[in-house]
């Protein structure tokens, strides 16, 4: 169970809701104030990519929106949009912190803007995709 | 907040003073203001977001369908923007190679 959880219906106006909830958790688990900005911008792209996936098949579940402190901020975003490729076990990517030739770019090549800004803004990003949709997890350290 | 804009012209150039959050939900407003200025002739424009306080990429890709656009007429659009924290988001895009980024109104309409 996460600390925080929010169900968004998948509508645009909702997102700065979430980006406004990410800010405040944020702070309250310690993250450096430099970099709440940061986690401002990252969790508004990753739930706004979901947001529109869900409008593009439309879908009305919500977009899931986990947060949890711990060592820092993790902020999970889960879609349910099942994609065609997406057979077989979910297929993992870790983006940020260890690149390399996992990435499925098949995810997010429709938008590469978006996963610049995922792995330039948090400490280390994961996209797990698998039949029943697929979730970014964006992580942030406590400051020093 | 939302989105707020203010056109107006220099000489030669359109002006596009935008203000407040271009996120998911209000950037198709900035982008129907581009397209109804192309539209109507104008190729030469300026985007201030000096006053803007959130930019995300689908407000890049806003700027970004702009610079085609007015690129097809043999036009130019350039951008105004000071503030760190958006000139941060057009260098981890890679964008400052596309955009003309100047730092005030002035410079942008100078050439």
């Amino acid at each position: 169970m996460s600390a925080v959880r929010l169900d968004v219906a998948p509508d645009a106006a909702h997102v700065r809701v979430v980006r406004l909830v990410a800010v405040s958790l944020a702070r309250l688990h310690g993250v450096d104030e430099e970099v709440v900005e940061d986690v401002r911008l990252a969790v508004g792209e990753a739930c706004g990519r979901a947001v529109a996936a869900h409008a593009r098949a439309d879908l009305d579940a919500p977009v899931v929106v986990d947060f949890d402190g711990g060592t820092g901020l993790t902020v999970t975003v889960t879609d349910t949009v099942s994609l065609p490729d997406a057979s077989g076990p979910a297929a993992v990517a870790v983006l940020a912190g260890q690149p390399g030739p996992q990435l499925r770019t098949d995810y997010f090549e429709a938008a590469p803007e978006v996963i610049a800004l995922l792995e330039g803004l948090a400490d280390a990003v994961t996209v797990s995709t698998g039949h029943n949709g697929t979730a970014v997890s964006l992580h942030w350290s406590r400051a020093s | 907040m939302d989105l707020s804009l203010e056109t107006r012209t220099e000489g030669d150039w359109t002006v596009i003073a935008v203000g407040g959050e271009i996120d998911v939900y209000t950037a198709p407003k900035l982008r129907e203001a581009l397209v109804e200025l192309v539209n109507s002739g104008h190729y030469q424009l300026v985007v201030d977001v000096e006053a803007v306080d959130f930019l995300d990429s689908t407000g890049l890709g806003v700027l970004v369908g702009g610079l085609k656009r007015v690129r097809a007429n043999d036009g130019h659009l350039r951008v105004v923007c000071t503030q760190e924290r958006l000139l941060k988001i057009f260098r981890i895009t890679g964008l400052t190679k596309v955009l003309a980024i100047h730092d005030s109104v002035a410079a942008a309409t100078a050439q």
